[in-house]
């Protein structure tokens, strides 16, 4: 039996055993973390509106257009002025707007702040709008947002 | 007896025990489905259908022979079901482009002050991982009377549509 105690032997052997046996369970936990990390960096595309927003201003912009077209058009069978139509047309565009982006839990908010018309035809030549965006989240505000007609 | 290398033989015995039950312990601890590969097939079909809708809103007129807005000014304005279709035209567009996709699509409109939503194209119930994709159009009396739609605008008002394709795959 002091024979078998003496014997220093194959010390190295249970030694990095147990160091690779740590290095494999440090290993597990750093996998484990990484699955994790990843379900959450999946999920940041979602979360941020990006796209909403985009659409807003992209839409609030094609839409502006054709309304200050068809101001123009209306200001000659009625007795109201283009301003004046085209701010009704963008006051119900923005209600609309308003209304379908509170079911996604946001809101929208697009005003009129200053219009620039042609000396010749009295069309609207570039009109200036405030244009907001609001989730909880992001805010979002373009003030002023000009857009031009002629474009 | 020989006595020689009793330790040595106990200590690697001891070390190859370690080694299994850790292996053993780091089996039972790893997890087995890894979230983030469901969620990047989400993510993917999700930016899909966005592009889906972008490009038939957005293409110049040489590519599709009527863009989005023609397409929903066209509706008209009745339901789809599971076996009629309301807008096949639009209905064929979508299905170019999303290949082995299930997809359904829903207008959703401002109708005195409230949001009304209805289906025009149906194509089955959408199940858990489905994604949605919108897209906002504008519609004006003379875009519905080109189209030939059904839509119910004063020649002074406009009605901004919003298009939700719904998607999943089986």
């Amino acid at each position: 039996m002091a024979g078998v105690i003496d014997d220093e032997g194959g010390q190295w052997i249970a030694l990095s055993g147990l160091t690779i046996s740590l290095s494999l369970v440090l290993v597990a936990a750093l996998i484990n973390q990484a699955a994790v990390t990843g379900y959450y960096s999946s999920y940041a595309p979602f979360e941020f509106p990006a796209e909403r927003i985009r659409e807003i201003t992209a839409q609030t912009q094609e839409n502006a257009k054709s309304a200050a077209q068809l101001a123009w058009a209306l200001n000659h069978t009625n007795n109201e002025t283009v301003l004046s139509n085209f701010t009704k047309l963008l006051g119900s565009y923005s209600s609309q707007m308003n209304t379908i982006y509170a079911v996604h839990g946001g809101t929208v908010n697009i005003t009129v702040s200053k219009a620039v018309f042609n000396s010749t035809n009295n069309n609207i030549d570039t009109i200036w709008l405030n244009i907001s965006y609001n989730d909880g989240t992001t805010r979002y505000a373009s003030e002023p947002e000009i857009i031009e007609m002629k474009q | 007896m020989n006595e020689k290398a009793q330790i040595h033989t106990l200590e690697g015995f001891f070390a190859a025990s370690l080694m299994i039950f850790t292996v053993m312990i780091v089996i039972k601890s790893s997890l087995i489905i890894t979230p983030q590969t469901e969620l990047t097939m989400d993510v993917q079909l999700k930016q899909t259908a966005d592009d889906a809708l972008s490009v038939l809103d957005m293409a110049p007129e040489t590519a599709f022979q009527f863009n989005l807005t023609e397409l929903v000014a066209g509706w008209n304005m009745m339901e789809a079901t599971p076996q009629v279709n309301s807008l096949p035209v639009l209905d064929a567009e979508i299905g170019k482009q999303l290949k082995n996709v299930i997809y359904n699509i829903d207008f959703a409109y401002v109708e005195n002050g409230t949001i009304t939503v209805k289906h025009a194209i149906l194509h089955g119930i959408p199940i858990e991982n489905s994604v949605v994709a919108t897209r906002l159009v504008t519609l004006y009396n003379s875009t519905i009377t080109q189209a030939g739609g059904a839509w119910n605008i004063s020649s002074s008002d406009v009605k901004v549509v919003e298009v939700r394709l719904v998607a999943w795959r089986v």
